[in-house]
């Protein structure tokens, strides 16, 4: 049984139609890649996974329950989400962000354990972390900060984990590093990975089947070879790119050639020079 | 710069507290023996001891110094303990849930919404009722507090500074509403409307500070019980969501029980400005902004600190007295823009 399934799932804001007819399942250790333009529904799907917003139309179950249904603390030892940033107004420290990740597993009046605080010290140390730990997160850098929010996520010991463009201000080392952990996490302890991303050469690299939305519709769904191909991406994105096969991988390699596709004109051609 | 502290622990709390504990019974100590009438700390502490019928002891007070100790100080200084307490979880709450380090039961106008009810109670005889003063503070308090909320986040996507704008427009509606109270009021109601404008400590009864207590109680044990889920929230509703609070209920609970004990501390003392602001900023820089040691923290510090600011407003103009709240906002203004200087 997959331990995600999204059945011809629609989502609405108030009149604007966000998610259209999707349906796709995610099989349990699978590293799954959602790619696909600014605004057309990444992060919704994320939120209707997680069951903090349900959706319209269609069925989710998450290991074969709705989501929306299930008492929070039930879905958050299910599911843990790193998200692109979080506010820190108050002096925090690291060590007490990754602690809260913790909170799922933890009663009321409990304190933390040997065993919890074992675990977020593991998942600092997976993180380069641990040098940090007593430090303010307002005193961190972005890309630090951001592998906090990683490092809190896997504190938690979810089964699923979704990233929502979880290296995008990450440097290329601990771009490769965060991935390679969550990947062999995935393939040892079974977790399941759903990221949103826009970087599709690295979606290339670490997923097993991708995603491409397009203004809320499910336009394709495969490997990473299937999916990214210079006619998907020129269809949605709008873009002139390359795409070959990268002569150590084989994975597909994308490379951005500038300029819109054409065909699908831009009002900056035709000589309409934009009045600045 | 690093935290003061590692991951926090029950003996952590506990060495805390007790040394906040101290703290508070050495200001409790100061403010017994200051004031106008001069009783020496050995004769205050051989009365006490007598008063509990301790053996051996002797009473060394004379018939007028026993009733400034027992009628005045004792009751003044509790009752001072009490809504200092309680404006100061009031405030580590509001400031939690609206992520807002400027937020506090006055500037909110919580403490406003509840003296507006207070004052009716007042003015239409409801306060003769039982609870009826508190009851109605109470109701005003969350009154304010959901307005607040309500014009803060009007489409989902709260932002910290428009809670304060809020708090700003709720604050001055019912500030017009206690001055239009006011000029309606006739003859001898009228000076105990002013009180609540002011913030008084001196007609504390006992009954007063029996109520107040059952408030704070009451209050403060909903907020021990959601204490981590404030640190949680501190990072933000979705965030909190996904690492299992039911955000909705939660927020729910400590509005209320925050609001509970604003309107007991506002029915009894008036409005105290600025108390509810600093306390928490303080203790946050010694111990740190963890819930489960921030709330006893503030609970025992702002008893203290608004005892220590009541003996400074009974003894610095004696034998007349000045407000307390007249110190508490002389020190707390320039706080207030220090911080917002800072935060900017």
């Amino acid at each position: 049984m997959p331990i995600l399934e999204l059945e011809r799932i629609s989502f609405k804001y108030g009149e604007k139609r966000v998610l259209q007819d999707v349906t796709l399942t995610v099989a349990k250790g699978e590293f799954f890649g959602i790619l696909g333009p600014n605004g057309s529904g990444k992060s919704t799907l994320l939120n209707l996974i997680d069951g903090i917003r349900s959706p319209c139309e269609g069925e989710i179950r998450l290991k074969g329950i709705a989501p929306g249904k299930m008492r929070r603390k039930d879905v958050a030892r299910l599911v843990a989400v790193v998200p692109q940033e979080a506010s820190w107004v108050f002096p925090l420290t690291v060590e007490e962000v990754v602690l809260m990740g913790r909170t799922p597993h933890l009663g009321r009046l409990a304190f933390e354990s040997e065993r919890d605080l074992a675990v977020a010290r593991s998942a600092m140390d997976a993180t380069d972390l641990l040098p940090f730990a007593s430090r303010l997160m307002e005193t961190l850098s972005g890309g630090e900060r951001q592998r906090v929010l990683i490092a809190r996520a896997l504190a938690q010991e979810p089964e699923v984990i979704l990233l929502d463009e979880p290296t995008s201000s990450l440097d290329i080392a601990h771009q490769i590093r965060t991935l390679d952990l969550i990947r062999s996490l995935s393939r040892s302890a079974g977790l399941t990975v759903v990221s949103v991303t826009h970087d599709m050469n690295l979606a290339a690299l670490y997923c097993d089947r991708i995603a491409l939305l397009e203004e809320g519709r499910l336009h394709s769904l495969g490997r990473p070879g299937e999916v990214i191909t210079e006619s998907h991406i020129e269809e949605v994105y709008r873009v002139n790119v390359a795409v070959d096969h990268h002569p150590l991988t084989g994975l597909p390699r994308v490379s951005l050639l500038g300029g819109h596709s054409p065909g699908q004109g831009s009002r900056w051609e035709s000589g309409a020079a934009p009045q600045l | 710069m690093t935290h003061p502290a590692p991951h926090l622990t029950l003996i952590r709390i506990f060495r805390v507290c007790l040394l906040l504990l101290a703290f508070l019974a050495g200001v409790s100590v100061l403010s017994l023996v200051a004031g106008p009438a001069p009783i020496g700390i050995t004769a205050v502490f051989k009365g006490i001891l007598a008063a509990v019928r301790f053996p051996g002891a002797s009473d060394p007070l004379t018939g007028a110094e026993r009733t400034i100790l027992f009628s005045i100080r004792i009751p003044r200084i509790l009752l001072a303990g009490l809504v200092g307490a309680a404006l100061s979880c009031a405030g580590v709450v509001f400031q939690g849930l609206l992520r807002n380090p400027l937020a506090d039961p006055y500037v909110l106008g919580v403490s406003g919404g509840a003296a507006v009810g207070a004052v009716i109670a007042i003015v239409t005889g409801l306060g003769s009722l039982p609870f009826g003063i508190p009851g109605l503070a109470f109701a005003g308090g969350l009154l304010s507090i959901l307005l607040v909320w309500g014009l803060s986040g009007v489409t989902g996507e709260r932002r910290t500074d428009r809670t304060l704008l809020a708090g700003i427009i709720v604050n001055a509606f019912f500030s017009a509403l206690i001055m239009f109270l006011v000029s309606i009021t006739s003859g001898e109601q009228i000076h105990s409307v002013i009180f609540w404008l002011m913030g008084d400590l001196a007609m504390a009864g006992e009954n007063d500070i029996l109520l107040a207590a059952v408030f704070l109680v009451a209050g403060f044990s909903v907020m021990v019980l959601h204490a981590r889920d404030l640190n949680i929230l501190l990072t933000g509703e979705e965030t909190a969501l996904q690492l299992g609070i039911p955000v909705k209920r939660t927020r729910m609970l400590l509005l209320v029980s925050a609001s509970l004990v604003t309107g007991a501390a506002v029915s009894v003392s008036g409005i105290i400005g600025f108390v509810g602001l600093m306390v928490p900023h303080i203790v946050r820089m010694l111990f740190g902004s963890d819930h489960r040691l921030l709330l006893p923290a503030s609970l025992l510090f702002g008893g203290a600190f608004l005892m220590a600011a009541d003996t400074i407003a009974r003894i610095v103009l004696a034998p007349a007295e000045l407000p307390v709240g007249v110190v508490t906002a002389l020190c707390g203004a320039p706080y207030f823009a220090y911080l917002m200087k800072r935060s900017a």
